[in-house]
C-alpha cells in the first residue's frame, strides 16, 4: 500500500491493513437536475478486504447503487463526483475512461439486478462471455469460448458446451443470473459488485444463487460488495455491514454487531419493521415519515424527523461516524449511547409509535413528510 | 375461523390461449394459469395466497373477481354465484367486492387528483351530491392516514406508501365486505410497508373486510394471515391455519419455500437448516404430469409422475397434496448449510 491514511479514521484494525483491496475515501456524487442539485452520495468512506462481504445496506434512494457505480465510471458525465476510491495501487475516480476500462470487468466486476436487460438478447450467452476475456486479454478466440464453457459449467449451468450457443431469452431468470455471475468472475476479480443480485428472483433460486455467489468467491478469491435492501440476504452472507441512510454510511460494522447491538436508531427502526417468519410478530412498528429530499437537505442528522431520539444537537450538526462501545462498530448518531442502553433498541421505536397512534386518531397523517416535496 | 363462509371458491380453472405467431393468428394450445382450485374464505377473515411467480397466485385472484373470466369452476361470493352472473347484476355485486394492485405508480391515474381517484367509485355506484361525495372522500383519506387536503394533489406528489393508502382508500370507497390485495406492500420498503401492513389489518378489524392476500413474502404472509394457501404451478398444494402451516407444513414445497426464506439474524442464519431445491418451476404450458412439483421434490418416486395427489387433510386445519408427506420432525434429505452444487 503506498497510500498513507490514518487508520484510525477506518474503525479497522491495522494489524489487517494490507489486506485491504479497495479504500473509498469521502466519495460524493451529486447530479444537477432542474430542481437543484441532487446530493445522491455524501460523503462515503469504507473499505473492503480480501475475500470478504462487504454489504451496503439500505432503502431506496439512499445512493447505495450510486456510490458503487462512480467506482465503476458507469455514472453518466453530468455527475459530479468527488472524493478518492483507490483498488490497491490505483485511483478509480475521475479517470480517463480508458483506464477505467482496464479495470472495470477485469480486476472488479460487476452483476446487476436484472439479468434480462444486462444481457444482450442478439447473441449466445457464450459469445458475450467470450467477449468479455477478449476486452482484456489477447488470446485466441476459440481460447476465450473455451473459458466460457467451463465458467457456465463452474457456476451450475447443465451441459454448459450445448448451453453456451444459447441466447439469453433461452434461459429462466435464475440461470441468466448464473450466465452474470459467469461473466463477472471469467477475467477472475479480486472484487465483485454485487448490485441486489437476487431481487429479481423467487425465494427458492434467490437460495440457490447466493449459494453460488458464495462458492465461486472462494473458487477465485475475491472480495464481494453485496448491495441490498434485503436484510435477510445480508444476514445470511455478509461478513461486514454497512447501513446507508440519505446519502452517507450511519452505522458499519460486523453482521453480528449491526444485527444485534444496532448503535443507530434508524437501523434499530428497519429492524423492527420487518415481521418475523418464525413467529407471530404482534404489530409491526414502521419508521414514522420519509427520507428527506436530498435536494438541499436539511441541517444537521438527516435522519432527525423520524427518530423517536432526537434532541437540539441533531437538528443543528449532523453526526460523523464515531466509535461505539465495541471496536470496529461505528454510529453516526449523537446519542449512540442511548441506543446501546437499551437491550433491544427496537424498543425505542414502539414506544414512539404509541405516541403517535394517538396523533394518528387525532388526524394526523402517518408517512407525510415527504407531501408536495 | 370463519363458520359463515363468504366466499366459497370451487374448481377454479383459468386458461390462456397460445396463439400461434404471424398475421393470421391460430389458437395451439392453452396454458393453464389456475387449475381445478378451490377454497374458502369467511367473513372478516384473511387467507394468504403464496408462491413463486407463474404458480397462477394473482390470476387466481384475478378470476375470483372476474377481472379474467373464469373457464371453468364455480365463486360463490355472499351466497350468489358469480360466475356467469350478467354485465348488470355483476356490477352491482362489484361494489363489495374490491382490488388493491401491486404497483402504486401505475394503478393511480396521473392526470387525476387524488380526490377523484378516490371518488371516481362513488361517482359510478352511488347517486350523490357533489358535497356529499366530497365529504366521503375526505373521510376516507382520513381512514388510510392521509389528510383531506392532500385531495387536491396529484399522485406523482406521493411516496410509494402514500400512493398505496390513496389505492386503499379508492377500495374501500363503497364500502366493500371483500378486497383481494395483489402484492400490496411488495414495491414498498421495508419502513413503509410495515405502516400499510398495520393499516390494512385495522381496516379489517374496524370495518370487518375480508381479505385475500397475494404475496411472495413468506414473512409478510404469515404475519397478516388467518390461513394461508400455497400455490406452486396453478394448483393449490398446501392449505390451513397459518400457526400450522408455518411450524408443521407437510408438503414438501412448503418445507423448502420456507427454509429458503432468509432471516434476518445472522445467528440463525449460520446454522438454519435450507433446502436448496434444484432448477426452476416449469413451464405451465407444459406441466409435469402427476404431481406438479415431482421434478423439483427429492422424495419423488414413480407414483408421483403417474397419480395426481389430491388434496388431503393432515391434522385438523391442514390439507396438502403429497403422496409422500413430511412427517412431523422428517428432516429433509437435501439439507444444505452451505451448497449442493458439486463442481
Amino acid at each position: 500500500m503506498t497510500a498513507v491514511i490514518d487508520p484510525t479514521s477506518s474503525g479497522a484494525d491495522p494489524s489487517v491493513w494490507d489486506d485491504v483491496l479497495l479504500r473509498v475515501e469521502d466519495l460524493s456524487v451529486s447530479f444537477p437536475t432542474e430542481d437543484g442539485l441532487v446530493e445522491a452520495v455524501r460523503g462515503v468512506s469504507y473499505e473492503v478486504k480480501r475475500n470478504e462481504v462487504f454489504a451496503i445496506v439500505g432503502e431506496s434512494g439512499c445512493g447505495k447503487s450510486v456510490s458503487t457505480m462512480a467506482l465503476m465510471g458507469l455514472l453518466p458525465r453530468s455527475a459530479q463526483i468527488d472524493g478518492r476510491a483507490r483498488y490497491l495501487d490505483n485511483d478509480l475516480i475521475n479517470q480517463p475512461e480508458r483506464r477505467v476500462r482496464g479495470f472495470r470487468g477485469n480486476n472488479i466486476s460487476m452483476i446487476f439486478q436484472d439479468p434480462m436487460t444486462s444481457l444482450n438478447p442478439v447473441y449466445t450467452v457464450g459469445r458475450q462471455l467470450a467477449e468479455a476475456v477478449l476486452a482484456h486479454e489477447r488470446i485466441a478466440p476459440r481460447k476465450a469460448k473455451e473459458r466460457a464453457v467451463e465458467m457456465l459449467d463452474t457456476v451450475g449451468i447443465p451441459q454448459a458446451r450445448q448451453r453456451a450457443d444459447s441466447y439469453p431469452h433461452e434461459f429462466s431468470g435464475g440461470m441468466r443470473q448464473r450466465v452474470m455471475i459467469a461473466m463477472a468472475i471469467i477475467n477472475n476479480p479480486e472484487i465483485i459488485i454485487a448490485d441486489e443480485p437476487t431481487t429479481a428472483l423467487d425465494v427458492t433460486v434467490q437460495a440457490q444463487i447466493l449459494d453460488t455467489l458464495l462458492e465461486v468467491k472462494e473458487a477465485v478469491g475475491a472480495a464481494i460488495i453485496l448491495i441490498t435492501h434485503d436484510l435477510g440476504v445480508v444476514a445470511g452472507v455478509a461478513d461486514r455491514v454497512g447501513v446507508m441512510y440519505a446519502g452517507r454510511f450511519v452505522e458499519d460494522g460486523t453482521a453480528d454487531a449491526v444485527f444485534h447491538r444496532p448503535r443507530m436508531p434508524y437501523t434499530a427502526g428497519l429492524l423492527g419493521s420487518v415481521p418475523s417468519l418464525t413467529s407471530d410478530s404482534g404489530e409491526l412498528i414502521p419508521i414514522q415519515g420519509a427520507p428527506p429530499s436530498l435536494i438541499q437537505p436539511p441541517d444537521g442528522c438527516k435522519f432527525a424527523a423520524r427518530c423517536p431520539l432526537v434532541a437540539d444537537v441533531c437538528l443543528t450538526s449532523e453526526p460523523p461516524l464515531y466509535d461505539t462501545d465495541e471496536p470496529a462498530h461505528r454510529s453516526a448518531c449523537h446519542r449512540w449511547d442511548v441506543v446501546a442502553a437499551e437491550s433491544d433498541a427496537t424498543v425505542l421505536f414502539r414506544d414512539a409509535f404509541r405516541d403517535d397512534q394517538e396523533l394518528l386518531v387525532a388526524g394526523t397523517d402517518t408517512d407525510g413528510s415527504e407531501v408536495g416535496a | 375461523m370463519s363458520g359463515e363462509e363468504l366466499l366459497q371458491v370451487s374448481n377454479l380453472v383459468k386458461e390462456f390461449p397460445i396463439r400461434s405467431s404471424g398475421f393470421f393468428t391460430k389458437v395451439v394450445g392453452q396454458v393453464q394459469a389456475v387449475s381445478d382450485v378451490s377454497f374458502d374464505i369467511g367473513r372478516a377473515e384473511t387467507l394468504g395466497l403464496v408462491g413463486e411467480s407463474g404458480s397462477g397466485k394473482s390470476t387466481t385472484g384475478r378470476a375470483v373477481l372476474r377481472l379474467h373470466e373464469p373457464t371453468a369452476g364455480s365463486v360463490m361470493f355472499e351466497g350468489r354465484e358469480v360466475v356467469g352472473l350478467a354485465a348488470k347484476e355483476m356490477q352491482r355485486l362489484r361494489r363489495k367486492m374490491q382490488i388493491v394492485f401491486q404497483d402504486p405508480y401505475a394503478s393511480l391515474n396521473p392526470k387525476m387528483p387524488v380526490n377523484d381517484i378516490v371518488g371516481e367509485p362513488l361517482q359510478i355506484h352511488e347517486s350523490m351530491t357533489r358535497q356529499e361525495r366530497q365529504k366521503r372522500v375526505a373521510d376516507l383519506l382520513d381512514d388510510v392516514g392521509l389528510s383531506p387536503e392532500h385531495g387536491n394533489r396529484y399522485p406523482h406528489e406521493f411516496s410509494g406508501g402514500q400512493r398505496q393508502r390513496i389505492g386503499i382508500a379508492r377500495a374501500l370507497a363503497l364500502d366493500p365486505s371483500f378486497i383481494v390485495l395483489d402484492e400490496p406492500v411488495s414495491a414498498l420498503d421495508v419502513s413503509v410497508q410495515a405502516g400499510v401492513v398495520n393499516l390494512l389489518k385495522n381496516l379489517q378489524t374496524e370495518r370487518d373486510i375480508a381479505y385475500l392476500f397475494i404475496a411472495h413474502d413468506l414473512s409478510v404472509v404469515r404475519h397478516v394471515s388467518d390461513r394461508v394457501a400455497v400455490m406452486y404451478l396453478g394448483k393449490i398444494v398446501e392449505i390451513g391455519d397459518r400457526d400450522v402451516i408455518y411450524e408443521r407444513p407437510t408438503h414438501p414445497y412448503t418445507t423448502a419455500l420456507l427454509s429458503a426464506v432468509p432471516v434476518p439474524d445472522p445467528t440463525i442464519e449460520k446454522v438454519r437448516q435450507r433446502i436448496v431445491l434444484e432448477g426452476d418451476v416449469p413451464s405451465p404450458v407444459d406441466p409435469p404430469s402427476g404431481c406438479r412439483f415431482r421434478t423439483r421434490c427429492w422424495k419423488a418416486q414413480d407414483v408421483c409422475a403417474a397419480e395426481e395427489p389430491p388434496l388431503i387433510e393432515r391434522e385438523p386445519g391442514l390439507l396438502s397434496a403429497c403422496h409422500f408427506p413430511m412427517a412431523p420432525g422428517e428432516v429433509a434429505t437435501p439439507v444444505s448449510l452451505g451448497s449442493t452444487f458439486s463442481t
